[in-house]
């Protein structure tokens, strides 16, 4: 059995993820009164009242147009919640550009670059209730790590939707977001959905010596297939024996691509 | 075939790209500036100020409406009067203030001359555009006509001192956002449109 209760001190929030056409407030109680609440919201900028328009969803925001544009004069929301055993209110007082948070880029890609083992090339979008990103354009902040590390390391760009990541560890997947803000003013947007990519690597190859010794499949080595009419060295260079007979020089080679992979 | 930008838009957008930057710089020193004028001055932060009489007020209606002309003329008489008002300020803070305060003085000092470049950089524009540029001489013969106002008190001055610089750091972002209006290329030639064109 929940026994019914007075609201307590509303929680609200205001921001603009859409500058320059307006912004919105929502709003919930920290706690259940387990009884029917209303709420009542008025937006005062100077001496004006304006209109808040109640979403259809969800039930607890409105949102309001920008009249004006680079007023210095703050904004002042008042929430009221009533219910049948009492009443509350909570106050907000902001500037116009204090609110101002995009949603967060959307579509972020990121893939491998063929042939470079150490870049990953991320793209992404604005977010598309930002409405006039050529006159507002927005800057981006991305952040990346390798999933093995905790250490994020971060760039941010002034312009374009996309960047290339040169110092990836090889064959190691990363984890890339991305966060948005206009290029003048407000805060960042929360983080972009995580997407997770992994540099390229070069397939393993076989490596072959005059003698036709069949390949060593190693798990941390690699090796290369030479074409028929190359001689990589002479028998007098070779050691060990068998089928794992191999030259100086292709036992070098070997060594140089087992490093890589290290 | 797409249509090759004319060395006047060229210009133009060299120009505006120009001012953006210069905006950007001031509005950055602006806030520095308020952060310092507050603590130095006593005054509250979050102290509400009503307009007064002679700051120009960035806060515009149907900003999105404006022509090209409306945005270069606007940015103009805002700047010429904060040029004044900068350095009214400044003789002000001579009077009051001795050495202590001399970081402020040359912190407005280096702002003036921010926008008293910032307001050739306009004339600029408007010349480009073959626009009368509004003389000075004009608008001292309308200030001829009332009264001066009577002197402010100290704390009138400090007041009044922090609504020019607040405006200011409004006004600075506007014309970010107006000179990137007049920066973007026409849609039907791929050159910028004429200032009597909306936007």
């Amino acid at each position: 059995l929940s026994l019914a209760a007075p609201p307590k001190e509303p929680v609200l929030m205001c921001r603009s993820n859409n500058y320059p056409k307006g912004f919105y407030c929502s709003w919930h109680l920290p706690t259940p009164t387990y009884i029917p609440n209303y709420f009542n919201i008025s937006v005062i900028h100077g001496t004006k009242d304006m209109v808040c328009e109640k979403d259809a969803t969800p039930k607890n925001r409105c949102h309001i147009r920008y009249l004006q544009l680079f007023s210095t004069v703050k904004y002042k929301v008042t929430l009221t919640v009533t219910n049948a055993l009492g009443k509350n209110f909570t106050t907000l007082t902001f500037d116009e550009f204090a609110i101002v948070k995009p949603d967060p880029p959307e579509s972020v890609v990121a893939k491998p670059v063929p042939n470079n083992p150490r870049r990953l090339e991320v793209s992404w979008q604005n977010p598309s209730s930002w409405p006039d990103p050529e006159s507002f354009p927005l800057k981006f902040f991305l952040r990346y790590r390798p999933l093995i590390l905790d250490q994020w390391q971060h760039v941010e760009l002034s312009d374009g939707t996309s960047h290339t990541i040169t110092d990836a560890y090889a064959g190691k997947e990363y984890i890339i977001q991305v966060a948005a803000k206009d290029n003048d003013i407000g805060t960042w947007s929360d983080w972009s959905v995580a997407v997770h990519a992994t540099p390229w690597t070069e397939e393993p190859k076989h490596l072959t010596t005059e003698a036709q010794i069949t390949e060593t499949t190693s798990a941390s080595t690699s090796s290369f297939m030479a074409p028929p009419t190359t001689k990589i060295c002479d028998k007098g260079a070779m050691v060990g024996s068998g089928a794992m007979a191999v030259c100086w020089t292709a036992g070098l080679v070997v060594a140089a691509y087992s490093i890589l992979f290290i | 075939m797409a249509a090759a930008d004319s060395p006047s838009a060229a210009l133009r957008r060299d120009l505006c790209t120009r001012g953006i930057r210069l905006a950007g710089k001031m509005r950055a020193d602006v806030l520095d500036l308020l952060d310092a004028y507050v603590e130095q001055q006593g005054l509250d932060a979050s102290a509400s100020v009503a307009a007064v009489e002679g700051v120009p007020l960035a806060a515009v209606e149907r900003w999105d409406e404006q022509t090209g002309t409306q945005r270069l003329l606007q940015n103009l008489a805002a700047y010429r009067a904060f040029r004044a008002l900068l350095a009214q300020m400044l003789e002000e803070q001579r009077e009051q203030l001795g050495e202590a305060e001399a970081g402020l003085g040359r912190a407005l000092a280096a702002l003036l001359l921010q926008v008293s470049a910032f307001a050739y950089h306009l004339e600029e524009l408007l010349r480009l555009e073959s626009r009368g540029v509004p003389g000075e001489e004009e608008e001292e013969e309308e200030e001829d006509g009332p009264p001066p106002p009577p002197r402010l008190s100290l704390f009138e001055q400090k007041l009044r001192g922090l609504g020019v610089l607040r405006e200011l750091a409004q006004w600075a972002v506007r014309s970010v956002r107006d000179l990137r209006q007049l920066a973007k290329p026409s849609p039907a030639t791929g050159a910028a449109p004429g200032l009597a064109e909306s936007p």
